[in-house]
């Protein structure tokens, strides 16, 4: 580039620029000046106020399907509450001979598995246990040995169940508990003590069995609660008989399962309630008389044992 | 930080009076930059109301580390000013010329300040897009290169550059024109 035609450039520039400054741009009016910034304002407001309800209708985009969607979630929730309450109230009086006995047991556990604490689990494993009761008077009002099986394991399930609560929990805290448990037991005791006469034999075997467990559990329970056990056995008093379908010659089949230690068809330990009724029960015209569950000549060879190893009552293997 | 960095910060944290401060520093080149792009200026105060609004609006989004607050708020009102241009362009130029003859434009003082400002438009109709931004940018919104740079998206250097090319080119219309 030459010097005259830079000076060239430079001049146009220089002309140019000189001209810009002169043009004058005609001034903005006084709805920009004086009233601009207050619309500026007014107008973000606004603009900020739509935003918030736009931007809550931004999350769905078909109201339609939301609303389809609500009320078909609604609808699934109403059947699955409805059906569970049905379920619920048709199997509540369900007997064990029912198809609705395993609904009902279903629904016992489920609220079991829910509860926040091993007391509320003690409390409902009890009162299931007496719902079992209340069962089995119905299956002996009824002579119905269907299902009986069924109610021993069942029965047996709430009995353990409550003894092994009572193994985990602070004995401070289910000391009262554990008293009406006790007391319980005796009753249940008593209950199936009585309900056995007359009944079948599969009614009365399942009775049998769940006496057992219940024996079992006001053993351990007099264990926990630290009261002694009954010196010796004694046989029951009043003789109370134990009227079954046991096959003849056949000892209660407590005492052909007791281990050393072991107490079954015990008499209760002083001052506890008397869990066998006093007094003749009647048998059943031609079934077998049973002979007491502890006879003077076991009592003689139990005390015989008894001195020579040592062992105490009540002590498990 | 300039004044305005720290006013648009203010700003964004709830300070009414930082924003009243940027407007009355701002109102003026942004007006005079649209006025000169859109040659009228009804156009342009809406125009500049909307660029302020914007700002506003979105001042949480203004980062002083990259660029000055003028650069930012010019970069909003080129913008505005390109989609304006786009739905006049599709209303057609009848209504544009319709717009100038019917004083869309405030009436010059004297005969001098009119021809002036009609040989101006005129020259810069005639230059590229990016060097007629460069000269109202610098001219008329009283910007710096660097700042002329940041809202254009361009580097200085190039700016520099379009500057010197946009005024030769607008010397020699004027030159042409019988501006001297």
């Amino acid at each position: 580039m030459t010097l005259m035609q830079r000076g060239k450039r430079e001049a146009l520039e220089a002309a140019a620029v000189t001209f810009l400054s002169e043009v004058i741009t005609p001034e903005a009016s006084s709805r920009l000046r004086d009233h601009g910034l207050q619309r500026v304002w007014v107008r973000a407001v606004q603009q900020e106020e739509a935003k918030a309800p736009a931007a809550a209708r931004r999350t769905y985009r078909s109201p339609a399907l939301l609303r389809h969607v609500i009320v078909v979630a609604m609808a699934v929730l109403m059947v699955m509450l409805v059906s569970t309450t049905g379920a619920y109230a048709f199997s509540y009086n369900a007997q064990p001979d029912s198809p609705l006995y395993g609904t009902k047991i279903f629904f016992e556990r489920a609220r079991i598995t829910l509860t926040p604490s091993s007391t509320e689990d003690i409390r409902l494993e009890m009162r299931y246990s007496e719902r079992r009761m209340e069962e089995l008077q119905k299956m002996a009002a009824s002579g119905n040995q269907e299902g009986a099986d069924r109610w021993s394991r069942e029965y047996s399930r709430n009995i353990e169940g409550a003894g092994i609560l009572f193994d985990t929990t602070s004995p401070r805290e289910t000391e009262e508990l554990s008293a009406h448990f006790q007391e319980m037991l005796y009753r249940q005791a008593s209950t199936m003590q009585v309900m056995c006469q007359g009944q079948p034999p599969g009614l009365c075997e399942s009775i049998d069995s769940a006496y057992r467990v219940c024996d079992q559990e006001m053993m351990h329970m007099r264990q926990r609660r630290g009261q002694q056990e009954p010196e010796s056995p004694q046989q029951e008093p009043g003789g109370q008989q134990h009227n079954g379908n046991c096959p003849p010659g056949d000892e209660p089949p407590s005492q052909e399962t007791t281990t050393p230690g072991e107490r079954t068809y015990d008499s209760p330990a002083a001052g506890d309630p008397d869990p066998m009724p006093s007094g003749d029960a009647p048998s059943a015209p031609g079934a077998p008389q049973m002979d007491s569950p502890v006879s003077e000549k076991d009592t003689e060879q139990q005390e015989a044992e008894h001195q020579s190893s040592g062992m105490q009552h009540g002590h498990l293997p | 930080m300039t004044p305005l960095e720290e006013l648009a910060l203010r700003t964004a944290d709830g300070d009414r009076d930082a924003f009243a401060e940027i407007y009355g520093t701002l109102v003026d080149p942004v007006y005079r930059y649209l006025y000169w792009n859109l040659e009228c200026r009804e156009d342009a105060e809406d125009l500049a109301e909307e660029v302020f609004l914007k700002c506003l609006l979105n001042i949480g989004a203004y980062d002083p580390k990259r660029g000055p607050f003028k650069a930012w708020a010019f970069r909003i009102a080129h913008n505005l000013m390109v989609d304006h241009q786009r739905k006049r362009s599709r209303r057609g130029r009848e209504a544009l010329r319709d717009d100038l003859e019917n004083g869309a434009s405030p009436a010059p003082e004297s005969l001098e300040d009119g021809e002036r400002a009609q040989a101006l438009r005129e020259s810069l109709e005639g230059l590229p897009s990016n060097q007629k931004q460069v000269i109202v940018m610098k001219y008329f919104a009283e910007m710096s290169n660097a700042e002329v740079a940041k809202a254009l998206g361009r580097s200085e250097g190039a700016v520099n550059a379009m500057q010197h090319r946009a005024l030769r080119r607008l010397g020699k219309a004027l030159e042409e024109q019988g501006w001297k």
